[in-house]
């Protein structure tokens, strides 16, 4: 709003000073009578023509101006996407990018007949903060606005006819971003729209920016014409600050681990090898000891998860792997933490199902999360049973199944947003409110699906699903060259497996 | 030979690894800061060098660079395992994962597995320094 409210004021501000030097001019050539009355016709006639050019030029071109200025609040504020999370932001999108169309389609026009107009419109477009550039169809820059130019340290003739890929670059994951979208967008429509979030980008003042880049494509098949146009939306200083967010949970998880590691390592030290001469009851305190500090470790990490899933920062590694052996080795750990909560788990694991496309190490995280909720709410009961097995749908699906206290149906859709604790109070049930969340957030990230299903008073069933590894694996290929690393839950070692007992 | 080089300053944590490592029949070397690890590292005469990242005075990361860089392998008869408790973004991880033999988050294991995948890397200990 700012910014067209300040143009506007230009505008007029040009278009008065005009009427008024033009009249002085008039009054001291024309001073007699006889002239005055014509002279009062002309100046009455060409305030009437300015007042009407200025309504006409507010018409046609300071409204797009006041849609952009106005949306450029909702870009600020991260409201607007394009990519139709909310429809108003879509269509927010679409009346800026249709109003940058016809500025530059129309600029284009004035600039090519010479006229004033042009001079306005530019003048317009470069009172923008945001570098906008127009590409013609085939892919050379033909439009560049003030802000384009300053990030890219280049004059308006060094920019124009240049190729978008050797002058403004933008890359995702080492790969082109807006020509093979242009491509692929001609091949299939006439108007398309693009929202990318979070796009690095080196200036060539070594600055590293971090953009949302919106484009808008239509079809035109004309050199002189923009058919694409794109627009950056600087976040650079925003998103600084979420990084020093995550970083900072990163830092204190590690300062949280580092005693952690000695307590785990000590407590396993002693029971290596105090083991035979303790008696029953030290035993178990060791064990319990144990069990409390893997409990805790999974819960630290359980933290920076979370601070990458809200910051959607969360990445998993998809590898090629047996779903039946992982499966096990987890539960095998979780039995003896099931077992000193006085629970049993009962497992039935098909020995036969196709291979599955996971993160090792954040997907045993999930049942691990899962299991911990069943023990938790199980109460009186003491069995949990974790079946897994491949869906009708093609899915394979695990399911960790309590008959304890259940879930009101009004509370199910909570259950997964974070710190959401059980409608059951604190000092009945300990946790974060964090696994669910979490475990959701990993599923996810392994395009599969979480749900549950619950009786108050007779239990709840959580499940999920994974991806054959045949359905993806020709994705996963394109993306990465499989390395011969296959990781284990507490790390990796080139062609082995951390787990060995 | 079974030389191993522990590059960490935790003091607590380098102490109970090397416990385990020498009981396990291991010779162990331990150092605490980049400098020190990484002119121990290149005298070549460790078959594995544990290497923690955040150290002193140059970080883990500075001394795998120095080690297996620009400059090529300086040290192609050893392997290098990353132990940790920073859990690196994705890139640096990729990053570092193609320079190096292991990679595992110190809290995630006890000395018990550390052994275990020692001996997965460079093999049970010679028998003439078995304890």
């Amino acid at each position: 709003m700012v910014v067209s409210t300040a143009i506007l004021i230009i505008l007029y501000a040009t278009l008065l000073a005009g009427i008024l030097t033009g009249s002085q001019v008039v009054i001291t050539r024309f001073f007699d009578i006889d002239k005055l009355a014509q002279l009062q016709i002309s100046i009455g006639i060409t305030i009437a023509a300015m007042i009407f050019g200025a309504w006409l030029f507010a018409r046609l071109f300071t409204k797009p101006l006041r849609i952009i200025a106005e949306h450029l609040k909702d870009f600020k504020e991260g409201s607007a996407d394009i990519n139709g999370a909310k429809g108003y932001g879509a269509n927010a999108m679409r009346a800026v990018f249709k109003s940058l169309n016809d500025y530059i389609t129309k600029l284009q026009e004035f600039s090519s007949q010479n006229s004033s107009h042009a001079r306005n419109l530019e003048m317009m477009l470069d009172g923008l903060p945001h570098p906008v550039v127009g590409v013609n169809t085939d892919y050379k820059i033909i439009y560049a606005n003030a802000a384009t130019l300053d990030l890219l340290m280049l004059t308006k003739d060094e920019i124009l006819n240049q190729q978008l890929s050797e002058t403004l670059n933008l890359r995702k994951n080492e790969k082109s971003l807006i020509e093979p979208w242009i491509h692929s967008s001609g091949q299939s429509t006439i108007n398309s729209e693009q929202h990318w979030q979070e796009i690095e980008f080196n200036s060539p003042s070594h600055k590293i920016y971090n953009f949302d880049v919106y484009a808008r494509y239509k079809k035109n098949g004309d050199a002189e014409q923009p058919e694409t146009i794109i627009m950056l939306h600087d976040r650079t200083l925003e998103r600084e600050g979420e990084f020093t967010e995550v970083d900072f949970v990163a830092m204190a998880v590690h300062e949280l681990r580092a005693p952690l590691t000695v307590i785990r390592g000590y407590i396993e030290v002693v029971q290596d090898e105090l083991g035979e001469r303790m008696s029953e009851e030290e035993k178990q305190f060791m064990q319990k000891l144990e069990m409390s500090g893997k409990q805790l470790s999974g819960f630290v990490s359980n933290i920076l998860n979370t601070a990458r899933a809200d910051h959607n920062n969360l990445h998993v590694k998809l590898e090629e792997r047996d779903w039946p052996t992982i499966l096990s080795q987890a539960l095998q750990d979780l039995s003896i933490r099931a077992q000193i909560h006085g629970k049993q788990l009962q497992a039935e694991i098909p020995k036969d199902l196709p291979t599955v496309a996971v993160d090792p190490i954040s997907i045993v995280e999930v049942v691990s999360n899962l299991v911990d909720n069943a023990i938790k709410y199980s109460k009186d009961q003491n069995v949990i049973v974790v079946k897994t097995h491949l869906n009708t749908n093609g899915y394979i699906e695990t399911t960790v199944q309590d008959f304890g206290v259940g879930i009101p149906a009004n509370l199910v859709d909570k259950l997964f947003t974070k710190f959401y604790r059980s409608h059951h109070t604190n000092t009945q049930f300990g946790g974060s409110g964090l696994g669910l969340y979490i475990s959701r957030a990993i599923v996810k990230a392994h395009h599969g699906d979480v749900w549950v299903k619950s009786e108050e008073g007779k239990g709840s069933t959580f499940g999920f699903t994974l991806q054959k590894y045949s359905d993806i694996a020709d994705t996963l290929k394109e993306d990465k060259q499989q390395s011969d690393v296959t990781r284990g839950k507490h790390g990796w070692i080139k062609n082995h497996s951390l787990y060995r007992r | 030979m079974s030389k191993i080089l522990s590059i960490e300053d935790d003091h607590f944590i380098s102490e109970m690894y090397a416990r385990a490592l020498r009981k396990a029949g291991y010779e162990v070397e331990e150092v605490a800061t980049g400098p020190d690890g990484l002119a121990e590292a290149k005298t070549g005469e460790y078959q594995l060098i544990l290497l923690d990242i955040f150290i002193p005075e140059k970080t883990g990361i500075e001394v795998l660079h120095e080690l297996r860089g620009d400059e090529g392998d300086l040290v192609p008869n050893s392997k290098i395992v990353i132990m940790t408790n920073y859990a690196q973004d994705e890139e640096s991880r990729e990053l570092i994962e193609s320079k190096v033999d292991g990679y595992f988050i110190k809290a995630d294991i006890t000395p018990r597995t550390l052994v275990s995948l020692v001996e997965q890397l460079i093999g049970a200990p010679d028998a003439n320094q078995q304890a």
